[in-house]
């Protein structure tokens, strides 16, 4: 997990974390990402090939700034062989997947479970992750399969769910907040545990130390 | 077959990915823009016969833009066949399932650049950033992703005749020149800002011409991959066991491949898609000067789009030639006669020609420009009047044999670029018309109009010392005829080719403009110097002759040009939108540049030949004129460039400055002759010599004719100077660079009919 925390003037704290963007192919990461960072939305972006990098910085409140970086990750199958690499050090991920593509949800399923191979927290939970269901503008989801969906979500083990659409600028936001919500909890969390383990460190002032 | 393979149903599994992949390959590229248009259905037809000609591997994203550059260049079997070609022999194992081929090639990467630039391989360790974080676009797409199109052209080039260690150099020089010094280091401190720079190159460092050079210059062979890839693979199987999936051995380059698998394949058999037809007699020429006119314009406009990389901090050696090549070129024969009789000329010009001859093999990366073929560049010098011979001849003499080694076939497999210097050959007039053809570089057009166009006979000077210096030199026989005389039929063949392909060309032209801009973005604003090229112009005819004293070095009479500079200045470029990109690419920063004025001017040389250090852009290196005093001076306007006040002006003051002002030019010379303006009928290099001629030559695996021109000469390769001229340590010191840059000429031309084949490029996407 990389956080890099540190105080700057007047105990503002800044964190730094990695959050992965994965998913099968063609269901719209880099649109997600593009208009998460940049608000801003194409029909045609050219196929990723490796991993392409964005930097999101929030203000999260008057103490804290988030830098995050988003590893938009090719999704063709055949380069997960790479993906051992890019996985190391993130904090959190987005699974993205398609909602006129049923084929892309198993496809994310597999991703998530992958993820969790890869990467997991020092107490050994794995990484908070947020389903999304992109292209939303294009198909309306039922209630019913939206319940279906979260109850999904809670048996895979994500953090949470949202029906997203880069296109129209849905939820893209709110997604984001909420990974990034829980990011900063678990990091909470694990700074306690650390205090309470090695009390060598007075409160506020974390290491940045990447695994 | 592959017309079997077209009309087979696909993998539906495949066929869904290809699908949704088919509009995001150069979506800006005009062939690829429309959905469902030719270009789509093509890149489909390919990638899908390649699923079914290799079910077992399958499709890999990487893919298509590879088959989409190829599609670029040929119809879709010679596509598929090319794709294949890529796919088996030059990069064995990349596409298929687990992607080890790309890591086992990041790790050799990484291991080359701890050789090629620690600070870079220390920085990219500490930070824990593998190989495969940013190379893995850049290698599986043969940075047809990654480089503005240009680029890609040449890379491409480079890459399909010596294969797959110009990927890897390009790796390097990029990493260099982004990593490899402890400033850059220091602005990106961590692994993600390290990440998101190779992310973001410099544009600067990705310019063909800087680009092109610092690739032929990287010491990395064939054979430093192969080991390395032995080391690494021995290092893979203790981490990571055997390879899942074994691939063929790579072949490094099409020599290789040929002669591993000389043309049983009928697929292979090459197709050309362009005949050329031989020699019209030098009559016919008059008809086409029109039309070459206009193409020499516009092409010479298009020359302009390639900035000279050279003045980049990276880039040690100064280059100057461009310039004085332009110069020697420019004047007709008629003019030349009327130097000759000017006695100055001799003392003045005669400097002039070894700088230009030396220069050049110093800045391979130049070939695009204005590289005047070897005999023009002879018979430019205006000195060449019996009164001074030797100096002059020194510079003649090399150009032959510089060319030969071209030829060699030894040179095609050199991977390592400085190999084959040792021993070139010296038959100057044995092969006349390769001689032309190849390093007639697109600026050929510079050549006299009046040599093309006139039969030998008229061009044959009646005085041996109105001969130009190269017929001096020639073994008697030959100096009565004249080489260029020689050399017309063979120019006159290739001319029908220039006229079919000229509305190609043509075409393209338009398609460069429009990439400009983006280069031009990249340009910090500073680097506008280059523009006032008028300080080259030739002084006034009427302007009083510098003091004798200076005559001996040229770059003192500089300083006076500026005064002399034409009063229109601005109508020296015809086509004022292509000139503004130019001076853009100069390196940003004019400090940077100082200690280096020297690479500068030759940089605004070689993208003017307008281009005076003199003119009040170039102000930022005031010291420049008195630091290149051994650089010809002036650069004379390309005829085709100028606008047509300027052709009239007389066509020795344009070529040698200096000269015309100490000695002013006689009436009858002062105004141009016609056929100055019209592009030489010779203009040949674009024109593909016949060995060349098929555009897609390297990419259809047909008998590649290159090797030996992307195999930069070797450095050693200095054209014999005679001890007599004064020149001859400096030229002997430029030397080195002086292979790529004959190897860049030749390149340049498969660019050419690269570009002349595909209309479009999409470069925009490239910066996007």
């Amino acid at each position: 997990m990389r956080k890099m925390s540190g105080d700057s003037e007047l105990g503002c704290t800044e964190h730094l974390f990695k959050v992965l963007v994965i998913g099968d192919h063609k269901v719209g990461k880099s649109s997600f990402v593009k208009r998460y960072v940049r608000n801003q939305f194409y029909e045609e972006l050219k196929t990723s090939i490796g991993v392409d990098f964005s930097m999101k910085v929030i203000d999260w409140d008057a103490h804290t700034r988030v830098r995050l970086q988003l590893w938009d990750i090719a999704g063709q199958e055949r380069v997960r062989g790479l993906n051992r690499v890019y996985f190391r050090g993130s904090s959190g991920a987005f699974v993205v997947y398609d909602l006129t593509n049923g084929s892309s949800l198993d496809g994310a399923l597999n991703w998530k479970r992958e993820l969790d191979c890869q990467v997991m927290l020092k107490n050994g939970h794995p990484i908070p992750a947020v389903l999304l269901a992109n292209k939303c503008d294009e198909t309306k989801v039922s209630r019913r399969n939206a319940s279906l969906l979260e109850k999904l979500c809670q048996e895979k083990g994500f953090t949470g769910c949202f029906q997203t659409s880069a296109k129209e600028n849905i939820n893209v936001d709110e997604a984001a907040k909420f990974l990034v919500k829980h990011i900063l909890q678990i990091n909470e969390e694990s700074m306690k545990e650390e205090e309470q383990k090695i009390h060598l460190k007075p409160q506020t002032n974390t290491n940045s130390v990447c695994c | 077959m592959f017309k079997d393979l077209d009309s087979m149903e696909g993998d539906p599994k495949w066929i869904d990915v290809i699908e949704r992949d088919l509009h995001r390959q150069f979506p800006f590229h005009e062939m690829f823009v429309s959905r469902g248009g030719h270009g789509q259905q093509d890149l489909f037809r390919v990638l899908k016969a390649y699923t079914l000609y290799r079910p077992d591997e399958g499709y890999c994203q990487a893919q298509a833009p590879i088959a989409a550059v190829l599609l670029m260049h040929m119809p879709a079997e010679d596509a598929f066949w090319g794709l294949v070609q890529i796919c088996e022999k030059y990069l064995p194992g990349y596409y298929s399932a687990g992607l080890e081929a790309i890591q086992l090639d990041g790790l050799i990467l990484n291991a080359l650049l701890k050789r090629v630039s620690p600070p870079a391989y220390q920085h990219l360790d500490k930070h824990k950033i593998e190989p495969i974080l940013y190379m893995t676009e850049w290698f599986m797409c043969a940075f047809s992703r990654t480089l503005p199109w240009s680029s890609v052209l040449r890379v491409w080039d480079m890459f399909l005749c010596d294969g797959v260690k110009i990927i890897f150099r390009v790796g390097l020089v990029l990493l260099k020149c982004m990593l490899g010094t402890r400033e850059k280091l220091k602005a990106c401190p961590g692994q993600y800002e390290t990440m998101e720079l190779l992310k973001a190159l410099e544009p600067r460092y990705m310019q063909e011409a800087f680009l092109v050079h610092q690739v032929m210059e990287m010491p990395i062979s064939a054979r430093d991959v192969e080991r390395e890839h032995r080391a690494q693979l021995k290092r893979w199987r203790k981490t990571h066991g055997e390879l899942s999936y074994k691939s063929p051995p790579r072949m490094h380059g099409a020599q290789a491949i040929m002669s591993a698998e000389p043309h049983s394949r009928q697929d292979l058999r090459q197709k050309p898609t362009i005949v050329v037809e031989y020699p019209l007699p030098s009559d016919t020429t008059s008809n086409f000067a029109r039309v070459r006119r206009r193409s020499t314009i516009r092409k010479a406009s298009s020359k302009l789009d390639i900035p000279n990389p050279y003045a980049l901090p990276t880039d040690t050696q100064p280059e100057v030639e461009t310039a004085s090549n332009n110069q020697s070129s420019h004047p007709p024969s008629s003019l030349q006669q009327s130097h000759l009789t000017t006695p100055a000329g001799k003392s003045t010009s005669t400097p002039d020609p070894p700088d230009s001859v030396i220069p050049t093999p110093s800045h391979p990366s130049q070939p695009p420009k204005p590289q005047p073929s070897p005999i023009f560049t002879h018979i430019s010098p205006p000195s060449q009047t019996a009164a001074d011979p030797r100096p002059s001849h020194p510079m003649e003499v090399p150009h032959p044999s510089k060319i030969e080694p071209l030829h060699n076939p030894k040179d095609s497999n050199n991977t390592n670029n400085s190999a084959h210097l040792k021993d070139p050959p010296h038959n100057s007039n044995s092969n006349p018309l390769l001689i032309e053809s190849r390093p007639l570089p697109p600026e050929s057009r510079q050549l006299p109009p009046e040599s093309r166009q006139l039969p030998p006979e008229s061009r044959l000077p009646s005085e041996s010392r109105q001969l130009p210096l190269e017929f001096k030199k020639l073994p008697s026989e030959s100096r009565q005829l004249p080489l260029e005389s020689k050399q017309l039929p063979s120019e006159s063949r290739q001319l029908p080719l220039e006229f079919k392909q000229l509305p190609s060309e043509s075409r393209q032209l338009p398609l460069e403009s429009k990439q400009l801009p983006p280069e031009s973005w990249s340009v910090p604003p500073e680097s506008k110097p280059v523009l006032p090229d008028l300080g080259h112009l030739p002084p006034e005819p009427g302007h009083p002759p510098p003091e004798p004293g200076n005559l001996s070095s040229e770059p003192r009479n500089l300083p006076p040009e500026p005064r002399h500079l034409p009063p229109e200045p601005r109508n020296f470029f015809p086509e004022p939108r292509h000139l503004p990109p130019e001076p853009r690419h100069l390196p940003p920063e004019p400090k940077q540049l100082h200690p280096e004025s020297t690479q500068l001017r030759g940089e605004s040389r070689a993208l003017t030949p307008e281009s005076s250090p003199l003119t009040p852009e170039s102000r930022p290196l005031p010291a420049e004129p008195r630091q290149f005093a051994p650089e010809p001076i002036p650069l004379p306007p390309e005829p085709s460039q100028l606008p047509p006040e300027l052709r009239q002006l007389p066509p020795q003051s344009r070529q040698l400055p200096s000269d015309s002002s100490l000695f002013p030019l006689p009436p009858e010379f002062s105004p141009l002759p016609p056929e100055f303006s019209p592009l030489p009928p010779g203009f040949s290099p674009l024109l593909p010599p016949p060995e060349f001629s098929p555009l897609p030559l390297p990419l259809d695996f047909s008998p590649l004719p290159v090797p030996p021109e992307f195999s930069p000469l070797p450095p050693d390769f200095i054209p014999p100077l005679p001890e007599s001229s004064p020149l001859h340590p400096v030229s002997s010191s430029l030397l080195p660079g002086d292979a790529p840059v004959n190897g860049d000429s030749a390149a340049a031309l498969k660019v050419l009919c690269l570009r002349n084949s595909c209309e479009s490029v999409g470069s925009e996407d490239t910066y996007l």
